[in-house]
């Protein structure tokens, strides 16, 4: 926690190198966060270059990335399937079962 | 023109919600304010030592704490006291008992705000004014989330509890196989059953919400003891309503920030000792420990090393004389307020189970407490975990996390390199407090090294945002050198900021269609809603449901407070697997049966599974099963289901 505060230009330097360090640490740390956590354009630019490539390259990343911060992999995707109403007793319609 | 009807009942019940929330929350104020006015909280002396928000915080949590155990009482009284109008009349004399001061903190809070406001928004460069405005919105948004119905824990146990509480007016051993639950304290569930008596369930889920506020306040006031600036401590505040390890928390009537609050609460008054004088720091301290502890188990572990080294460091550093003495004096006065805060909690494990230190009673004699030492992770998960403890919190995705804390702390912390070097590094409360934060992640760590889910040990996590937001403040106000650093703290705010407005967990979407009345509670809740739903509509009131899903919230309150409970499920299961279960199932007079995918595994048509323990091929003859509700997932497997068993 020392507060540099010498003018000389080595001093000056190491200071540059420094704020350098944490600058990049500061924003290497959000944009890897941003990544992690899906944040702004995150999705896009996957499903963009994902879909230039013809292949799931960057998804394919994304998640061994996401799987070494400790997510466990994910099911494979079905198609949608709709719910549906049963047997219904007397006075029940199946509209008022569905969601 | 019914859909325009039921637009406007949701807005008035969410008028009335808010109404209701706003007084009740008074009350607490009130009640604390009395209470520590007669403990010497009081006078122009304390009003100006410690700020409004930490006066009306403060006071809220210790009458919340108060009024909890109340209810707790009120519940254990035979003969059903715990009725609307007894507990509209307790919370009105609460409400009473210290309104004048109450009120005039109260002002002074809003007047600390709207500065703080000014400063930051009016007053400030651009930047800081989008940041001061997003993260306003974003405290907006987690208000509106925690209107939503109960879901996940909350719809299995914390809502259900109270619903049936309500109901039968006193506190009884919930259904469904929770009844072990109950070992642990009811803090934040016997402030929902006071709510939901006085009529509104939705206040009950939104109380978390003041819970939430009260939590980052006394934070914020942490920050402020510990030289945080009014910008500094908004950096907190981002730092707070971005982590989704605690905004997950707020929607649906989870009860985890009760604890978190008391624990950053008692840490405060710790932090105040040598400010204030050391009887009532030491007395709320403890008091609030203990409230903390009994509102959630989990804080044992971090909590209790952090108040007591803090308070020991603090006080070893207020006077030179007489020093271990005065040490001893401060662990028995903490240990006998938190001990004197936890006794209606021991009353009642005393009542309900015969062992008022029930759990700890069973390991003890040797039994397992699979409860106090939950296994959520794998060895392998276990393993990596170790390596990369200290980023996990913030960028972890390990199962069970349940969110992360901001990454701006982590971001920020390397910025301490160019705070100011303190006088004397032990006797810097940044650097204590920081140090208290690191013991009990540690404690944490070493003692439940499976169990990572954040919402456990959220106070250690909390407090472990002071030192970075100091510094980030220190760069962004310096005006030679590091403007390139001070640019890259707004750069990194805003991106912060963006990530939560770009995956708002606790969607607020819903919420404002839910609190428009535009999606209904079964919309938005889930298929337990639905299938709790399809029970109701069939007209079962007088009926016994069986549960064989742990969500069960949505039943109508009667079919809830007389579903199947561990007896049922023991009784059923000390039988052979065959038509005999079925047989004892129906004489306990179940006729519904409520599936959820934990408990159930049903067959695609529904005509073979199992309901925890009652296989469907069986059935004897003289039944017959028929689903009401069946709902599915993208793969076609039934998870929600509703069955009701008749008599050929």
């Amino acid at each position: 926690m020392a507060e540099i505060e010498t003018t000389q230009p080595g001093a000056r330097s190491s200071r540059r190198a420094v704020c350098v360090a944490v600058m990049v640490w500061m924003l290497g740390v959000m944009i890897l966060s941003s990544i992690l956590h899906e944040g702004p354009f995150v999705t896009s630019i996957i499903k963009r270059v994902d879909k230039r490539e013809g292949r799931p390259v960057l998804k394919q990343k994304w998640e061994a990335l996401a799987e070494w911060f400790g997510q466990q992999p994910k099911p494979v995707r079905q198609p949608e399937h709709p719910p549906e109403s049963a047997e219904l007793p007397a006075g029940q319609s199946a509209a008022e079962s569905q969601p | 023109m019914n859909v325009f009807y039921m637009d406007l009942f949701s807005i008035a019940l969410f008028a009335f919600s808010i109404v209701l929330l706003a007084v009740y929350c008074f009350a607490c104020l009130s009640l604390g304010t009395w209470l520590i006015g007669l403990a010497g909280g009081k006078g122009e002396e304390f009003r100006r030592t410690h700020s409004p928000a930490a006066r009306v915080f403060s006071a809220f949590l210790f009458g919340s704490g108060v009024l909890a155990n109340v209810w707790l009482l009120l519940g254990l009284l035979p003969g059903g006291w715990f009725r609307g109008p007894i507990v509209g009349g307790v919370a009105a004399v609460c409400l009473l008992a210290g309104w004048r001061k109450a009120w005039r903190a109260a002002v002074e809070l809003h007047r600390q705000f709207h500065q703080a406001c000014r400063r930051l928004i009016v007053e400030a460069s651009w930047p800081w004014k989008v940041i001061g405005l997003a993260s306003l919105v974003l405290v907006v948004v987690y208000f509106l989330t925690s209107a939503l119905p109960p879901k996940g824990d909350a719809a299995a146990f914390y809502m259900s509890l109270p619903k049936i509480i309500a109901h039968v007016h006193q506190l009884v051993l919930m259904p469904g196989g929770y009844e072990s639950f109950m070992q642990f304290g009811q803090h934040g569930e016997m402030h929902f059953a006071a709510l939901i008596s006085l009529g509104s369930g939705q206040a009950a889920t939104m109380f978390v919400f003041a819970m939430a506020v009260a939590s980052a306040g006394m934070l914020l006031e942490i920050g402020r003891l510990a030289g945080l600036g009014s910008r500094g401590r908004w950096i907190v505040m981002v730092m707070v309503f971005t982590s989704t390890a605690f905004v997950c928390v707020i929607p649906g009537g989870k009860v985890d920030l009760f604890g978190t609050a008391m624990a950053l609460g008692a840490l405060y008054w710790v932090a105040a000792l040598g400010r204030e004088r050391a009887s009532l720091c030491l007395m709320l301290a403890g008091v609030l420990t203990g409230f903390g502890v009994v509102a959630k188990i989990s804080l044992l572990v971090p909590v209790v090393p952090m108040v007591g080294v803090l308070a020991l460091w603090r006080m070893s550093g207020v006077g030179r004389r007489h020093v271990v003495a005065s040490l001893g004096v401060c662990c028995v006065a903490l240990v006998v307020w938190a001990g004197i805060a936890c006794v209606p909690h021991l009353i009642k494990n005393g009542v309900l189970y015969g062992d008022p230190l029930v759990p700890f009673s069973l390991l003890l004699s040797g039994k397992e407490c699979p409860l106090l030492n939950q296994q959520l992770l794998s060895d392998a998960f276990v393993e990596r975990l170790r390596y990369m403890y200290p980023v996990a919190p913030f960028l972890g995705q390990f199962p069970g996390m349940f969110g992360s804390i901001s990454a701006l702390v982590l971001a920020f912390f390397p910025l301490a390199l160019f705070l100011p070097r303190p006088r004397r590094f032990s006797r810097s409360l940044l650097v204590q407090l920081t140090a208290v934060a690191v013991l009990g992640v540690v404690c944490w760590a070493v003692l439940q090294t499976a169990n990572f889910s954040l919402r456990y040990f959220l106070p250690p996590l909390m407090l472990l945002m002071l030192l970075p937001a100091r510094a980030a403040e220190v760069v962004s106000r310096s005006a030679v050198g590091r403007r390139v650093l001070a640019v890259g703290v707004i750069i990194c705010l805003c991106m912060g900021l963006a990530e939560r407005f770009n995956r708002t967990k606790g969607h607020p979407g819903k919420a404002v269609k839910y609190v428009l009345g535009i999606s209904t509670a079964a919309e938005v809740a889930g298929g337990e809603a639905r299938s709790a739903e399809a029970i109701n509509a069939h007209g079962a009131q007088g009926r016994r449901v069986f549960l064989a899903t742990c969500y069960s919230y949505f039943l109508q309150p009667g079919l809830l407070a007389t579903a199947s409970g561990q007896e049922d499920y023991d009784a059923i299961k000390s039988l052979p697997a065959g038509p005999e279960r079925w047989e004892e199932f129906y004489r306990r007079g179940f006729r519904y049966i409520m599936a959820g995918p934990s408990r159930a595994t049903i067959a695609k048509d529904a005509k073979s599974g199992d309901f925890y323990g009652l296989d469907l091929s069986q059935l004897p003859r003289r039944l017959t099963v028929t689903p009401i509700y069946l709902e599915r997932d993208k793969a076609g497997e039934i998870r929600y289901a509703a069955f009701v068993i008749q008599e050929n």
